[in-house]
């Protein structure tokens, strides 16, 4: 008992100073979990506590799991949701968390009618069982082949969500698919049936969101002849966003940069309803990136309000790599040739209060090796080994107008083996117009990440949890938030959340031993 | 007093009726004539016929990822083609007979009996000229619905070893012709019930 409160005292201090003036961390308990279980998400909070899902492999399928933790981060409930109607099981499409209430979408095929109907039904939040309400919300006609699929997602403000049924068409026949829109009460406010001019093997969607208002906007990518990125040499493929609004209304913008490669996009609504469209192009092709594209659509009318699309300044190429590739990349540029970011993602793009946006990716990709070598009794064996790299995070701030504030490089160096880059990557926050980025990294880094030589993460004894934050003028700061070795477990910055303004949830685990802690910003 | 009794009466029937058809409403979208529920698959393997093995096979879910397939097959007074390695040292007929077949499966993906399972084989064929082949296979197999739901495809291979027992002929093999490698492939239709 006294070592336990030491040990609870130790981390106490450890984590308060730690906290580096602008965070607190409140550690939560350990517990333990199934051996091949894993946090999927944190649905929901309220004074109770936090509800999260987890999920647990039992062969390949995944299996949800509902959990209840308290305001200290103890777990004090946790239910294998396996929804079922008269003996009949149900497939879990999605749960949501909607004015204090946890909805459950489940989903039925029924090989007889022909049809797979799409149910919704509470949450009982003391037991975390389904209650007995189930509703049908929707239903798809069976393909000879194809079943269709459910796609949800909610309004920032978490007042609506939106239901889209993806018809299961034949790859010939025109993309067509169904939007529904309800109140966080489950009452439907509109729906729409939607059959685009192209067809579904040259027409992939990629991407929707809602507003807060309930106007759809999706987007995706329409290819030419064939769905190939490129043909003879030139590039091959339009993005086209649909918007949808409320009063019916719609509208198809095209977004095409000519000759050059939009590599990803990604959406976002401002405070005032605005719809923004950003992501990166590239002249080469879908493996680097040159610079940003920026759209601005006003949803009133759908009249684009501005659009933009710039390079990356020489500067932010070179910024915190070594001397010597700096001058590499500089003499390149002076020669008129193009020097472009390698296989970076876009993960996100934030819309401001003040219209402006940060745009936000990550340097990523897998290498994979094989090796043959010799078993020793005359035999020959091979061994693939999979790297998975995991490197910089880049941020672009957008003014109102679009045009480019300011950008900046996070470093960082993360490569892992053959474990899919599960202690990889990076959770961010943003508070205050502040962005916090928090990520598992070298000690080492904390003093040399500005100089471009870094060191590899690796678990143990130089292992520390960073973080960074950028301020409204993109200025960065970069400490330790704890040591890797001063806990049990390991954090998880892929499946870690910021759930409220100031708070942020942060998800550890090593085998069976899980933990969570809180992060509060100041 | 009257009138507000009439009212309270026929809003607590519409909302009685209403409830009730809102539950037939998903009682209907249910009633998949129990092809979710069924446990059964009975099964023809088309790919036995070259080995001159003309099996039925039934399929019964044990568990939510666990079923056992077993099977009996009468065996043809045949040439017989089937990939063993070495290859089947017996030419001409071995007369005819039956086989046996016991299988259990677990399921990888989905649950039993649809998806992607491992599982074990043990295949018996006893020939009427005292000769027993005895498979011990590990399979792979993919099973899926088709045709609404009520009937089924399982593609299944797999590698194991025979263990050949050929009674008054036993003496005249050769002792590495005693044990072989086999591949056994199948592709079975079924029914599901």
């Amino acid at each position: 008992m006294k070592k336990q409160f030491f040990i609870a005292l130790v981390l106490i201090f450890i984590f308060n100073a730690a906290a580096a003036q602008e965070v607190n961390v409140n550690m939560g308990p350990e517990f333990m979990a199934a051996k091949r279980s894993t946090l999927s998400g944190i649905i929901g909070y309220d004074q109770t506590g936090y509800y999260v899902l987890q999920s647990k492999l039992r062969g390949l399928n995944p299996q949800t799991m509902l959990a209840h933790f308290d305001n200290q981060l103890s777990l004090t409930k946790q239910v294998e949701l396996s929804p079922s109607y008269e003996g009949k099981e149900l497939i879990v499409e999605s749960i949501v968390y909607m004015d204090g209430k946890i909805y459950l979408f489940t989903s039925f095929k029924n090989h007889k009618l022909g049809k797979k109907f799409l149910f919704y039904q509470t949450v009982n939040k003391s037991t975390l069982t389904p209650n007995n309400d189930l509703k049908k919300i929707e239903e798809i006609e069976l393909n000879k082949s194809k079943d269709g699929d459910y796609w949800f997602t909610t309004s920032k403000d978490t007042s609506k969500i939106l239901c889209i049924k993806n018809l299961p068409n034949d790859k010939d026949e025109p993309e067509s698919f169904g939007i529904k829109v309800f109140d966080s009460k489950m009452q439907l406010l509109w729906e729409k049936s939607v059959e685009l001019p192209y067809a579904e093997k040259l027409f992939d969607i990629s991407k929707y969101i809602m507003s807060n208002e309930g106007h759809v906007y999706i987007l995706g990518r329409l290819y030419e002849g064939k769905a190939k990125e490129t043909r003879k040499g030139k590039v091959n493929y339009q993005y086209k966003i649909f918007a949808y609004n409320r009063d019916k209304s719609e509208k198809e913008i095209t977004v095409s940069l000519g000759d050059k490669y939009i590599t990803d996009l990604q959406m976002g609504i401002s405070d005032a309803g605005e719809f923004i469209c950003s992501g990166f192009y590239s002249n080469m092709g879908t493996h680097s990136i040159d610079g940003t594209y920026f759209l601005k659509i006003d949803p009133k009318n759908n009249k684009v309000l501005s659009r933009h699309a710039k390079e990356f300044p020489t500067d932010f190429l070179t910024q915190y790599v070594t001397e010597k590739e700096a001058k590499k990349i500089e003499k390149q540029e002076q020669k008129g040739k193009d020097f472009e970011l390698y296989e970076y993602d876009l993960d996100e793009l934030i819309v401001r209060e003040d219209g402006g946006a940060y745009l936000i990716g990550e340097q990523y990709y897998v290498r994979v090796v094989t090796t043959t070598y010799s078993t020793g009794n005359g035999g020959y064996s091979t061994r693939t080994t999979y790297y998975y790299n995991y490197h910089d995070i880049i941020v672009i701030s957008f003014n109102r107008d679009g045009s480019i504030e300011w950008c900046e490089k996070v470093p960082k160096r993360q490569v892992s083996t053959n474990d899919g880059g599960f202690y990889s990557s990076y959770v961010r926050a943003l508070y205050n117009d502040r962005l916090y980025f928090i990520f598992n990294d070298h000690i080492d880094n904390l003093q040399s990440w500005s100089t471009g030589k870094l060191k590899n993460y690796t678990a143990g004894q130089n292992g520390v949890v960073t973080l960074v934050s950028l301020t409204r003028e993109g200025k960065q700061n970069r400490t330790m938030l704890y040591k890797a070795k001063d806990i049990e477990t390991i954090t998880v910055p892929k499946v870690c959340e910021q759930i409220s303004k100031n708070e942020l949830i942060i998800y550890g685990q090593k085998k069976k031993t899980h933990q969570f802690s809180r992060v509060v910003f100041k | 007093m009257k009138k507000l009794l009439l009212i309270a009466t026929s809003l607590f029937l519409s909302y009685s009726i209403y409830a009730q058809t809102d539950d037939d409403d998903l009682k209907a979208m249910f009633d998949d004539g129990n092809i979710s529920t069924s446990k059964n698959v009975l099964k023809i393997n088309s790919l036995a016929w070259p080995a001159g093995d003309l099996p039925i096979h039934y399929e019964r879910v044990l568990l939510e990822v666990l079923s056992v397939e077993v099977g009996v097959g009468y065996i043809l007074d045949m040439e017989t083609i089937e990939i063993q390695i070495p290859y089947e040292d017996r030419v001409g007929s071995k007369g005819n007979g039956y086989s046996l077949w016991v299988n259990p499966r677990l399921f990888l993906t989905g649950n039993a009996p649809e998806g992607y399972y491992m599982g074990m084989l043990y295949r018996r064929r006893a020939y009427s000229f005292e000769y027993t082949y005895n498979d011990y296979v590990i399979i792979n197999g993919i099973q899926s619905p088709f045709a609404k739901g009520r009937f089924m495809v399982d593609f299944m291979y797999g590698f194991g070893l025979r263990f050949v027992d050929s009674g008054l002929y036993q003496s005249s093999l050769p002792s590495f012709n005693k044990m072989r490698m086999v591949f056994p492939t199948s592709v079975k239709l079924g029914y599901k019930f």
